[in-house]
């Protein structure tokens, strides 16, 4: 309640980078192949029952002369659960669930009401739809470019809306033939978050009562 | 005579004319507060400020449906409806973010509660450093980007620690999405909405959820039968206020049929019944006007005793018709006797009912003014027109001999035995010797009105939801002038409950604390940062810290943020103000206000009470706890009464016999009928309250009447007949009405039903051994 009156507009931004880079499948080596577009690049995600991948995050704040640096994991379970977990340096997790966002930080876990801004709410669905593949809904939010070179592509989505672009003025992926690699985004205040992702595992299934474990106790392995 | 019975007449027209032009009922919960001495009429007075007060009329509306879109298109066509009841829709968040935004320019005025202790250490080198640690880590983990906006001008993240607070103030699980209040699973939403008028004001909320109760079918029926359901103190009064009405309707018709059939029964003649009514409705209506002139209106429990008075206004005119029929007023000594019986009959009658004028709870003083003055008005009224009705030559009717003879015959009946008269004195000293020992006490007043279940389930099905407080301890601060007085004792105040929060005394307290200080106190903190924290101290850190110092302007520019003047209430929209400042006041008399403070989880009341001797303005109450100890003093203190009555009555029966027998024979049936009455109840495990003592007191005061009719008539040599019936009868009709009371479903009234039933009744079976026994037939004398 008491943080109503903050802007929340970059709340997911980190959440949003962490499972993209990990959900599609690694695809079988031979020549260089580049997407032909949008929809062969996210058509992998529509079939992800569950995924696990580890990340670092790299935080490039204005405020700060160095970067903050994040190492954790993502888990995800299909159609919409999605922990992301920092260890290290200070643990915390968020939780997002259909409509909901849930965090646990120092200060304990509390529910965030993201439904109460809109373009936050737009952001937490746009993660949504890129995990489930569904093109239409992403491009009815952003204007999406594709680049591909030597089999190494780039989406870069650009939000429609002005008031989704107060709070993400560009997502960057980018991956190597089937493989992403990275995801950047760039908050409405010209910070960026940019995140590496190491190997995933896109062949687990987890329970609700296991992903409720993961977020809640920095010590349990999904 | 004749200019007497004018006079009456007249009076009785003037009197009806102003009842019909002043009427007003009410059922006002105050009629059962204890006005009390010096020292509980503060928490009295806080009492029926919280009756008043904007937290007891507000209403929580719950809506629940199959998924969020149905609940939220309900909620909102149901607010849409309630704007046009006399309601204020509460618009919640909003309000509290409106004044979050204020806060922020006001960040370095509410840092901390003890500004000179504190801040020392908070924002001392250690202290800046381990706030700038924070702000990082914050901006690192997943809620960074919330204080990325604030972090340039806020680095010490001082406006969070104001939010922490803030959030103290509202622990609902509720989030808000367009406008409506709605639970974790979507599933129901929740509006709040505070009456126009007070809850206790019977006729406005009637009304008011005459028309909630008809707008939620309709509102469910057309969206998909979504539940609508509610919960306010008002729904309870006014759900109590309609059964006590329907108990009042039930009993009088009732008891008025029941008594009227009676006298038909035994004096055949219709026509003497208008003769027998007349005082009644001469009482009646003298009770009302003199409760009107008095209190400027008349509770409906005054009027459900009104209506019971018809069984012992009826007494005056029997006896009279009795005496004037069956023995043709013709024996100068009977005539005599049978006037003075009943003259001090209505005498010790009243002396017991304006016993309840001192006891300091208006409720009873009412129902004495009413009853005394209705009493005195039914005997003048008797004496002067009864006569009148009553006709030289009228023939006795054969049924009315009848049962006057089988009345004076069971009467002499009794006289001749002894063993009798000595069994039923044995059975009651038995009875009283077991019973009164187990007899319980039960001073809750919320046991004198009965909850409807249905309602109750409701209610707290909506307070789950809306995770809602029951506030039945508080802290309220008093005998302060100025709101900002108010303040600095409230700063005072939170201190010494978070003391007893961290000595585990109490779980909690939200308090108009968490959402403003005393400006006295902003102005410390802003004084403090001023004199002794450099902006370059918290850059320096900053810098430290790897962060970019020129990035952050913490005080403003050129330290416009340390030159704001306190957060003043008037500041506040006005809005805001009605919304989150207004409830914790209370107005507890003109030009008095008292600030409220709500507890949780009080562990240690002993404890807690002695950490607040140190503030002599604040009352710790425990409403319910307080309540019930008031009403046990007060029972306590109506048994004193009870037993100073007595002592007048014995007083003026002594003064009128000086000699024992007859005073035992007049004063022993009321004091027997009480206790035996007491201990019958006790051996049936029927505890006894407030309202039973308030019967007690009844039976005292209309019990001695049996006595002192029996003992008059034989004292006047009349035949044992006339008076024996006319006991007879006032007990029947007083136990028809006053007894009756007893199937109320209000336990206030069933508990004054049953001790005046069952008293009545003893005191009518004692008065007839008693003067049976110890009375010797004056006539026999003379023989």
């Amino acid at each position: 309640m008491g943080k109503l009156f903050l802007n929340r507009r970059q709340c997911l931004a980190a959440a949003l980078l962490g499972p993209l880079g990990a959900t599609l499948p690694a695809e079988a080596a031979g020549e260089p192949h580049c997407p032909a577009s949008v929809a062969e690049v996210l058509q992998p995600f529509s079939k992800l029952v569950g995924l696990k991948a580890d990340f670092v995050e790299e935080k490039r704040i204005l405020l700060l002369k160095k970067p903050l640096v994040n190492r954790g994991s993502v888990v995800f379970m299909a159609p919409g659960n999605l922990v992301r977990r920092i260890d290290s340096p200070t643990p915390s997790a968020v939780w997002i669930r259909p409509g909901q966002f849930w965090v646990r930080d120092k200060s304990g876990e509390r529910k965030l009401d993201v439904a109460r801004w809109g373009p936050a709410n737009v952001l937490v669905n746009s993660f949504l739809y890129v995990l489930r593949g569904d093109v239409g809904a992403l491009n009815k939010h952003y204007r999406i470019a594709l680049t591909c070179n030597a089999g190494a592509w780039k989406l870069e989505l650009m939000p429609r809306a002005p008031e989704l672009a107060k709070i993400v003025r560009s997502l960057r992926i980018t991956g190597q033939q089937a493989a992403p690699e990275t995801l950047e985004l760039v908050d409405g205040s010209g910070d960026t978050s940019l995140t590496r992702f190491g190997k995933a595992n896109n062949q687990v299934r987890y329970t609700e009562a296991q992903l409720k474990r993961f977020f809640s106790s920095p010590a349990a392995k999904p | 005579m004749k200019f007497l019975r004018l006079a009456s007449l007249a009076g009785l027209l003037l009197i009806a004319a102003f009842v019909v032009r002043s009427l007003r009922v009410t059922t006002d919960l105050s009629y059962f507060l204890p006005e009390g001495d010096a020292t509980s009429q503060t928490e009295s007075e806080i009492l029926r400020a919280l009756s008043q007060s904007e937290l007891s009329r507000r209403i929580a509306i719950a809506i629940s449906g199959k998924d969020e879109s149905q609940v939220l298109d309900a909620a909102k066509a149901l607010k849409v409806a309630l704007k046009k009841l006399p309601l204020r829709l509460s618009s919640g968040p909003d309000e509290v973010q409106e004044l979050a935004v204020k806060l922020f320019s006001h960040r370095y005025q509410f840092v901390s509660d003890q500004p000179e202790q504190e801040l020392p250490e908070l924002l001392g080198r250690d202290g800046l450093r381990a706030l700038i640690e924070n702000l990082k880590d914050t901006l690192g983990s997943p809620t960074g980007s919330l204080v990325r906006e604030v972090a340039a001008k806020d680095p010490l993240l001082l406006s969070i620690r104001m939010l922490e607070r803030l959030s103290k103030l509202n622990a609902t699980s509720l989030t808000s999405k367009e406008g409506v209040l709605v639970s974790e699973d979507g599933k129901a939403a929740v509006l709040f909405a505070v009456s126009r008028e007070g809850a206790f004001e019977g006729p406005a909320q009637a009304q008011l959820w005459r028309q909630l109760d008809a707008l939620f079918p309709r509102i469910s029926a057309q969206h998909g039968n979504v539940t609508i359901e509610a919960s306010a103190l008002a729904r309870h009064a006014v759900s109590a206020e309609r059964g006590m009405r329907a108990d009042m309707l039930r009993v009088s018709t009732i008891s008025t049929v029941a008594v009227l059939l009676l006298l038909w029964i035994v004096f055949v003649r219709l026509r003497y019944l208008p003769l027998l009514l007349l005082p009644l409705g001469a009482g009646f209506l003298v009770g009302t006007g003199v409760c009107l002139a008095a209190f400027g209106a008349v509770h409906a429990m005054t009027f459900a005793f009104g209506s019971a008075l018809i069984g012992v206004a009826t007494d005056y005119p029997v006896h009279l018709v009795n005496h004037l029929v069956l023995e043709r007023g013709n024996a100068t000594g009977s005539h005599r006797h049978s006037y003075i019986a009943l003259v001090l009959g209505a005498f010790t009658t009243v002396l017991g009912l304006l016993c309840l004028v001192w006891g300091g709870l208006p409720g009873l003083r009412e129902i004495a003014v009413f009853g005394a003055s209705g009493v005195s008005a039914a005997l003048v009224v008797s004496l002067l027109w009864v006569p009148v009705g009553i006709r030289p030559g009228d023939t006795v009717p054969l049924r009315h001999l009848k049962m006057a003879e089988i009345s004076g015959n069971a009467f002499s009946w009794l006289r001749n035995q002894r063993s009798v008269c000595w069994l039923v004195l044995v059975v009651a000293c038995v009875a009283c010797a077991r019973g009164l020992p187990q007899l319980k006490w039960e001073d809750d007043p919320r046991k004198l009105t009965t909850l409807d279940p249905k309602l109750t389930l409701e209610d707290s099905r909506v307070q789950k939801l809306v995770a809602g407080e029951n506030g039945a301890e508080l802290v309220v601060l008093t005998g302060l002038g100025s709101e900002q007085q108010l303040l600095e004792a409230n700063d005072k105040l939170a201190l010494v409950l978070d003391r007893a929060v961290q000595a585990k005394v109490l779980g909690g307290y939200s308090s108009l604390h968490h959402l403003i200080w005393s400006e006295e106190l902003q102005a410390r903190n802003l004084d403090w940062i001023r004199a002794k924290l450099p902006e370059g101290a918290i850059k320096s850190a900053l810098e430290q810290a790897d962060f970019a110092g020129d990035a952050f302007a913490p005080f403003g520019e050129n330290g416009s943020a340390l030159r704001v003047s306190p957060l003043r209430l008037t500041d506040l929209s006005g809005r805001t103000y009605q919304e989150l400042i207004a409830p914790w006041f209370l107005s507890l008399a003109p030009g008095k206000r008292g600030l409220l403070t709500r507890l949780h989880a009080v562990k240690d009341p002993v404890a807690l009470q002695r950490a607040l001797a140190e503030m002599p303005e604040a009352h710790y109450m425990n409403v319910s706890q307080y309540q019930a100890q008031a009403y046990a003093g007060f029972r306590e203190r109506l048994l004193l009464l009870l037993a100073g009555g007595l002592i007048l009555v014995a007083l003026t029966l002594l003064l009128r016999y000086r000699a024992w027998r007859p005073f035992i024979c007049s004063l022993g049936p009321p004091v027997l009928a009480g206790l035996t009455a007491s201990a019958l109840l006790a051996l049936v495990h029927q505890p006894l309250s407030l309202m039973h003592v308030m019967g007690l007191l009844l039976v005292l005061g209309m019990g001695a009447d049996y006595g002192i009719f029996f003992v008059e008539s034989l004292l006047g040599r009349a035949a044992f007949g006339a008076p024996s019936l006319s006991v007879g009868i006032a007990c029947g009709s007083t136990v028809l009405s006053f007894g009756l009371l007893a199937l109320s479903e209000t336990p206030a009234l069933r508990a004054v039903g049953q001790m005046i039933g069952l008293g009545t009744l003893l005191a009518l079976v004692f008065a007839a051994v008693l003067s049976a026994w110890l009375l010797k037939d004056t006539r026999e004398q003379a023989a």
